[in-house]
């Protein structure tokens, strides 16, 4: 999904410590060379199958998992992975929107 | 005391065949003995291999009595990368102090792990065959976890120095990243909801163990405290605690009992909040029980752990039943450990 702007979340569950950490940010708001990572970097990704990379096996434990949104004026894609399928072309946005993460809420129901 | 030939433990199938048909009548019948032994041993190593996760509890003081006592240790350098390889090996079973305090830390909190298994519960390693520890430190930059990916190595971060700092400095996160191994090895607790709590829970039991047991503290003395060396000034005093655990921190409460349980889809089910529950029913079982907790609630659970009608979808109902009967079954029906292990879970509301 193509565009010019986007507005980025990140919530990311799990961990040992188990406390839901959350960012976001929008392409508006970065210097233009940064924009154009970002977007870039969504543009090269398809969210809906990311998820369905490999996984850690059964067994595993304490992993992280990531719920990402991206709303543009065209429309809303999420994707939920494990930080294993994380692709490496998100790695970046990804430790940029963890640097600024804080601690939220768990979400209850 | 039964009479034991070191037979039993060293030699291969063709010498004590042979010893079988020429030694004279003591060693003939040890090397008898010892052939029994090593085919239930293989029948059993066969039985293993046909399972996704071996070790039946059956074989787990026959298989420790056969090898065992010395950790074989990997230490890796990550070099802050990301990629879900082994880096740099950096320090080996047997080898001296590095440079580096997070590949020591690391090695000896494996020992410490792996010393409390030996001596306290007569399991070797991981899969009480001896398996090898791998630890993979450094991983990532700021990485701000310690995980068991299910594959035999445990990864460790440096931490962002806000939610958690160096995480090989926490000798009870360390045993709580194992025991999940030795979960993956013995109930292979599904990662999900009541059962994905219980092997949250156990993991904290036991890792708290590992350091009431290195530092020889009694129940009493304990903190109850999980990841006091590691957090950072986000999540102090720790990451959770078994006695209180609605106040371990700012942001991770957890229930302390049923009428508490928090449903959520997150975090697959809500493991790492609802395994406050089974957590504050082992501290409260530990403390009515005091002394050593090892020595009671500790093999209690591990008894549990072992015990093949607890089931891999278990609730906590059912694993504290199993509990319930462990406790009757090494301790007695009316015994007082039995009594505490009912009261601790009613305690939390379970039973």
């Amino acid at each position: 999904m193509a565009g010019r702007h986007a507005h980025i979340s990140l919530r990311r569950t799990g961990g040992l410590a188990g406390v839901p950490m959350e960012a976001a940010l929008d392409t508006r708001e970065l210097a233009p060379a940064k924009a154009r990572e970002v977007l870039d970097a969504l543009g090269s990704v398809d969210l809906d199958r990311v998820g369905a990379a490999k996984d850690w096996p059964q067994g595993a434990a304490d992993a992280f998992r990531y719920e990402l949104k991206v709303q543009r004026e065209e429309g809303t894609q999420a994707a939920s992975f494990s930080e294993r399928q994380l692709p490496s072309e998100l790695e970046p946005l990804v430790r940029t929107l963890m640097d600024q993460a804080q601690p939220a809420r768990r979400r209850e129901g | 005391m039964p009479h034991r030939c070191s037979l039993h433990c060293i030699l291969p199938p063709d010498l004590l065949f042979k010893l079988a048909r020429t030694g004279d009548e003591e060693v003939r019948e040890s090397a008898l003995r010892a052939l029994s032994l090593d085919h239930t041993f293989r029948q059993a190593r066969a039985v293993r291999a046909a399972r996704p996760a071996p070790a039946p509890a059956e074989l787990g003081g026959l298989l420790a009595g056969v090898t065992g006592g010395s950790p074989q240790r990997f230490i890796y350098d990550e070099h802050e990368s990301e990629a879900h390889v082994l880096g740099t090996l950096v320090r080996s079973e047997g080898q001296p102090p590095v440079a580096d305090v997070a590949v020591n830390d690391a090695y000896d909190g494996f020992g410490d792990t792996y010393k409390f298994y030996w001596e306290v519960l007569k399991r070797n390693s991981i899969d009480d065959r001896g398996m090898p520890i791998d630890g993979l430190v450094h991983y990532g930059s700021h990485y701000d976890n310690a995980f068991w990916d299910g594959e035999g190595h445990m990864w460790f971060g440096d931490g962002d120095g806000k939610m958690l700092t160096q995480t090989t400095k926490g000798i009870d996160v360390i045993g709580h990243e194992l025991t999940h191994g030795v979960t993956q090895y013995t109930l292979q607790l599904v990662y999900q909801g009541q059962s994905g709590a219980l092997n949250e829970s156990i993991s904290d039991c036991m890792g708290s163990l590992v350091m009431q047991y290195a530092k020889g503290q009694t129940a009493e003395d304990a903190s109850w405290l999980i990841g006091a060396d590691i957090v950072g000034p986000l999540l102090r005093p720790a990451l959770r605690s078994m006695k209180d655990p609605r106040n371990p921190n700012p942001h991770g409460a957890q229930p302390a009992k049923m009428s508490e349980y928090v449903h959520t889809a997150e975090d697959n089910g809500g493991v790492h909040t609802n395994s406050g529950i089974p957590n504050h029913a082992f501290y409260l079982v530990a403390s009515a029980l005091a002394g050593h907790a090892w020595e009671g609630a500790g093999v209690i659970w591990y008894d549990t752990m072992r015990d093949p009608k607890v089931k891999p979808n278990a609730g906590f109902k059912q694993f504290a039943q199993g509990t319930l009967r462990a406790a009757q079954q090494r301790f007695g029906t009316t015994s007082g450990e039995a009594d505490a292990v009912r009261a601790g879970w009613e305690g939390v509301e379970v039973l």
